[in-house]
């Protein structure tokens, strides 16, 4: 799939059919651009009920919202590394569930040791993500099956190790409880952690080379062997990543949390799932921005919340969440095809 | 293909009767209670029976190459509308019939959307499963519903002839019916042929398109009739019903020697995976052992089942993988 090779500028003798070309070139250009649209999306989402709620676009209630989203987002760029290499992760709820018990845990036993321990429930994740990772690329399971399996496997984990018990929020250090409450410049340092996860991941995936190969195998996993690139390694790294910043979102998820229970944030990979492709990130892979992900968690958090504010009961949420997928998918598709006409077009306009 | 591969595959059914064995003595060593008749045959049907309908519809679907996760959704919705249904005093003979076409219909629109827009299953039947477990909670309220009349009641949790639960002589009927189809029909080839080699069965005339809608929808019907044994085995409906089944599942379909590629597995295998996942549950709830690590077990049976079915020949299966990349319409 090379939709996200932009075309080779080609003089073209004629003028008219080079005004076409370029205007096709700019469709082209708007399509490939997911997240404008996922922006604009929002922004009718936020005139749409802010029209209909006086209350919310106050300030209080779009903090609110900002604050839903800040772990999301991160949870999303995990799952979208993923889904861009053409594979799922099932276990992100999971690898919350173990990350943040027993890394709250061990925060618990040593208080002293101070907010190094943060690392604890990050190295964590990276851990399950490992595993995952391990499985997906060396071991060759398909992703689907093998994160189910590691979605049970790192519950059943948590709850044992949890032994039936659950950590108080009382009994930690207040770092944690100040890690969530705490501001910068007016800003909550939730959604600061969260733009700069942003903001680091789309610079990795953009500008760094282990993010252009992840572009590339999940673009055309064949091209990319042929070249030489090693995929097995590639999908693993993307994996541990995913799980590093699922270990990041496990501490943000208990630092908000005044009871850590093994049963928290279950469903978050379906959730997590939605925001990716809500975002604009292709389940066929290859395509998709962290900015993207980003933007569909937002859109997600909007949505549940001036959904709230009318009145409208969890199941109907939950239904919206399950349809915008199926919707978002069946838009990618089309979307990928045009582009791929669009393509064909263009080239066979070529002169020889 | 079949030279090759059926010795394999004997091998693997002969693994899982004696790990069954295996499992047996284990579960009677680690409990008095449980060499009975009675005992064996009443767990059997309360772990497997909902589960080995929808395994089986499962195996349709996994066999022309794709997944539906969405099942146990359309399981709870199944519920919700036998529910219905029996507060408006719909005999049974037509309840049973709307229901089966309504869940029919939801594994129909799963198929379609796979199949018009070459989406991949995962993804859609995601989507679809929160989307159905929605419905149905829309549908039921919070409240749940334990009134139902006997006769939407018998197939759950009667017994014929007093010897074997009818749910369990309905899943090997099932089961009867499924082999044959699957492995003695021309539809059930041209199922295998899709999950092979979706381009090479189009070349041939098979109509993958119709073959795969088709799977999908047997697995909506193959959710319905499961629907109709929960809630004669639970005497309830609730919205979240099931929610917790897609891992066994799964498991019971994988362990049981289907590819998860597609285009292979048979069902005499995922019947022995039934039974072996069935026994073990039985001899861990004896034995008192925590649900958590059950889930736990049953995760890494899965893992390990694919990691033996994928091993020592990776290459084929990465051929596989190029093989759909290509057929891609």
């Amino acid at each position: 799939m090379s939709v996200r090779l932009t075309a080779p500028a080609v003089p073209n003798p004629s003028a008219h059919s080079g005004a076409a070309q370029a205007r096709r070139r700019r469709r082209m250009r708007l399509m490939q651009n997911r997240a404008l649209g996922v922006a604009l999306f929002l922004v009718l989402l936020c005139v749409f009920f802010a029209a209909l709620n006086p209350n919310f676009a106050s300030v209080g209630n779009l903090n609110t919202i900002a604050l839903n989203a800040a772990i999301l987002v991160v949870v999303a760029c995990a799952e979208a590394m993923v889904v861009i290499t053409r594979n799922y992760d099932l276990s992100v709820g999971s690898t919350v569930a173990l990350a943040s018990y027993v890394g709250l845990d061990v925060i618990r036993i040593c208080p002293h040791a101070g907010p190094i321990l943060i690392l604890v429930p990050v190295a964590l994740g990276a851990l399950c993500g490992v595993v995952n990772g391990a499985l997906v690329a060396y071991g060759r399971l398909p992703s689907v099956v093998a994160t189910l399996g590691t979605m049970s496997i790192f519950r059943g984990l948590a709850f044992l190790y949890a032994n039936g018990g659950q950590i108080n929020g009382k009994d930690l250090p207040a770092w944690v409880a100040g890690t969530a409450t705490s501001h910068v410049f007016g800003l909550s340092v939730l959604i600061l952690v969260a733009c700069a996860v942003v903001a680091l991941a789309s610079f990795m995936l953009g500008k760094l080379r282990i993010g252009r190969k992840i572009y590339a195998i999940g673009s055309n996993p064949e091209a990319a062997v042929s070249y030489g690139l090693d995929a097995r390694a590639v999908v693993f790294k993307a994996y541990v990543m995913a799980g590093l910043l699922t270990g990041l979102a496990a501490y943000l998820f208990a630092a908000r949390a005044s009871w850590i229970v093994p049963y928290l944030a279950q469903g978050l990979e379906l959730t997590a799932l939605a925001a990716v492709v809500i975002g604009g990130v292709s389940v066929l892979g290859g395509s998709g921005t962290m900015l993207g992900a980003a933007l569909g968690a937002l859109t997600l958090a909007t949505l549940d919340n001036g959904l709230v504010l009318l009145g409208a009961s969890e199941f109907t949420r939950q239904f919206i969440q399950g349809a915008a997928i199926v919707i978002a998918v069946v838009i990618d598709a089309i979307v990928q095809r045009r582009l791929q006409d669009l393509l064909k077009t263009m080239r066979s306009r070529r002169p020889a | 293909m079949t030279a090759a591969a059926a010795p394999r595959a004997f091998v693997w059914e002969l693994t899982l009767a004696v790990l069954i064995l295996l499992a047996a003595i284990w579960a009677s060593l680690t409990s008095p209670f449980y060499l009975s008749f009675d005992q064996i045959t009443f767990s059997l049907q309360q772990s497997v029976a909902v589960v080995g309908l929808i395994a089986l519809g499962l195996v349709a679907v996994v066999v022309v190459g794709e997944i539906d996760i969405s099942l146990p959704a359309i399981l709870a919705l199944g519920n919700i509308l036998f529910m219905h249904l029996a507060v408006m005093n719909c005999p049974i003979w037509l309840a049973v019939p709307l229901v089966l076409v309504v869940c029919a219909l939801a594994g129909l629109f799963n198929g379609l959307l796979v199949v018009a827009f070459g989406l991949p299953s995962l993804a859609v039947t995601l989507g679809a499963m929160g989307a159905y477990r929605a419905l149905a909670l829309l549908l039921a309220g919070q409240e749940g519903f334990a009134d139902f009349p006997a006769d939407y009641l018998w197939l759950g949790s009667s017994s014929v002839a007093d010897v074997l639960p009818a749910s369990l002589v309905l899943v090997a009927l099932a089961a009867l019916l499924f082999g044959f189809v699957m492995h003695g029909t021309v539809l059930g080839r041209c199922f295998f042929a899709c999950g092979l080699n979706a381009r090479a069965a189009r070349l041939s005339g098979v109509r993958v398109r119709l073959v795969k809608t088709t799977a999908f929808t047997i697995g909506g019907v193959m959710a319905g009739l499961a629907s109709l044994v929960y809630i004669g085995q639970f005497q309830s409906a609730r919205a979240d019903n099931a929610s917790d089944i897609l891992l066994f599942v799964v498991t019971a379909v994988v362990l049981g020697g289907v590819d998860i590629f597609g285009g292979r597995g048979n069902v005499v295998g995922v019947l022995l995976s039934l039974l072996l996942l069935g026994t073990l549950k039985n001899g861990m709830g004896l034995a008192n052992v925590a649900g958590s690590v059950q889930t736990l077990v049953i995760g890494t049976l899965l893992i390990v089942s694919v990691l033996i079915a994928q091993g020592g020949s990776w290459t084929g299966a990465f051929r596989r993988l190029r093989i759909r990349a290509a057929s891609k319409p």
